[in-house]
C-alpha cells in the first residue's frame, strides 16, 4: 500500500518535472548546445573498422580480467541497440566509444551493441572519428543525416 | 571600480560552460572583499532583469549561467536546424524523479517504487549524465547507489535539490487527479 502511494507521488512529481523540463528546453544554454557548430568534421579523421574492432576487443579483454562474468539470460536485439545508440546521439551529440562499451553489463550485450554500431556506420548514419592516433574515439551522427532529418 | 567588478563577473559567467558558483567567483576575484563581490553580483542580476536583452542571467545548480530568452526558442532552433529538442521519455522521467526523491538509491529500490525493472532506464540516464554512481551499498550483493547530478539541476532549472516540487505541490496534483476521477465516475 505504501509502495503504491509512493509511486503515485513519484508519478505526480514527474508531471511537475515535465513542466519544468518544457520551460527549460526553451532556454538555450551554452552547456547544452548541439555540436553542429562546435567542431568541424574535417578536424577529425574517420576511424577504420580495424581500429574500432581492436579498440573494442582490447577493452573487452581488460574488462574480462577485472571481473567475473555474470550470466544473465537477457536477449538483446540489434534493432533495440541501434535505437538505443540513436537515442543517445540525438540527446548528447556524441558518444564516447570506450565509455559506452564500458557501461555494458555483459560481453554478450557489448557484442550486440558493437554490431549495432557497425551497422549504423555501414548505413552511413553515424561516423566514428578521432583527432589522431590513440585519441579517444567518438561516434556521432553524420552531418548529412543531421540535416536530412529535418 | 565597482562597476568594473560587475563587468568582470559578467565575463567570467559568460565564458563558463557550467554554472559558475559564488565560491569560484570569489576565488578568482580574491583581491576584492567578499561583500563587494556579492554586491556586484546582485547588481549584475538586477541589470539583467531590467534591461531588454535576449540573454538572461539564471541561477542554477548553485551557480550562475546565461541562457537565451525562452521567447527566442523558435529562431534558435532554426539556426541549429532543429525541429525541437528531445524530451526525456516518461519512463526516464519517472525513474529520475524516483532517484531525486529517494537518493541515494539503488536499482532495486527504484525498480520497486516503479514496479518495473529500471536497469535499462538507469543506463540511459547515466549516459545522459543526469545521474551518477556514488558508490556501493553495504548490503548483500553490494548494489550500486545512484544520485542526481548538477546537470540534472540545470536540466530542470533548479538551483538546489531542495527546489524539487514540494510535498504540498505533489499532494495538490494528486488531489486534482482524485477529483477528476470522481468527476468521471459520476458521469457514468
Amino acid at each position: 500500500m505504501d509502495q503504491l502511494l509512493d509511486y503515485q507521488k513519484i508519478k505526480a512529481a514527474s508531471l511537475l518535472l515535465r513542466k519544468k523540463e518544457e520551460d527549460e528546453l526553451q532556454k538555450w544554454k551554452r552547456t547544452a548546445l548541439p555540436s553542429l557548430f562546435q567542431e568541424e568534421e574535417t578536424d577529425f579523421m574517420e576511424v577504420s573498422l580495424f581500429d574500432l574492432a581492436e579498440s573494442f576487443f582490447s577493452l573487452m579483454r581488460k574488462k574480462e580480467e577485472k571481473k567475473t562474468r555474470t550470466i544473465k539470460r537477457k536477449e538483446f536485439s540489434l534493432e533495440e541497440k541501434m535505437k538505443e545508440i540513436m537515442a543517445v546521439l540525438k540527446e548528447s551529440s556524441f558518444l564516447d566509444f570506450l565509455d559506452y562499451f564500458s557501461q555494458q553489463e555483459s560481453f554478450e550485450e557489448a557484442l550486440v551493441s558493437f554490431f549495432s554500431l557497425l551497422e549504423l556506420i555501414k548505413s552511413r548514419i553515424v561516423i566514428a572519428i578521432q583527432k589522431g592516433p590513440f585519441q579517444p574515439i567518438k561516434v556521432r551522427l553524420r552531418q548529412e543525416t543531421y540535416l536530412k532529418r529535418k | 571600480m565597482k562597476n568594473r567588478l560587475k563587468e568582470v563577473i559578467e565575463s567570467l559567467i559568460f565564458i563558463s560552460l557550467e554554472p559558475l558558483t559564488l565560491e569560484k567567483i570569489k576565488n578568482v576575484l580574491q583581491e576584492y572583499p567578499e561583500e563587494q563581490v556579492e554586491q556586484a553580483i546582485k547588481e549584475l542580476l538586477e541589470s539583467y532583469l531590467t534591461n531588454e536583452r535576449g540573454i538572461q542571467l539564471l541561477q542554477s545548480a548553485g551557480g550562475y549561467l546565461f541562457s537565451t530568452s525562452p521567447e527566442h526558442d523558435l529562431w534558435i532552433r532554426r539556426l541549429f536546424k532543429l525541429e525541437r529538442k528531445a524530451k526525456l521519455s516518461p519512463a526516464a522521467l519517472e525513474a529520475l524523479s524516483a532517484i531525486a526523491y529517494h537518493q541515494p538509491a539503488t536499482l532495486a529500490e527504484i525498480s520497486a517504487t516503479r514496479g518495473v525493472d529500471s536497469s535499462h532506464t538507469l543506463k540511459t540516464l547515466l549516459q545522459k549524465k543526469l545521474i551518477k554512481i556514488v558508490g556501493r551499498k553495504k548490503s548483500p550483493g553490494s548494489p550500486l547507489i545512484y544520485r542526481t547530478t548538477d546537470k540534472f539541476l540545470v536540466y530542470f532549472g533548479l538551483t538546489d535539490i531542495k527546489d524539487l516540487p514540494s510535498p504540498e505541490e505533489i499532494s495538490k496534483i494528486l488531489e486534482e487527479e482524485k477529483y477528476l476521477e470522481k468527476d468521471e465516475s459520476s458521469v457514468h
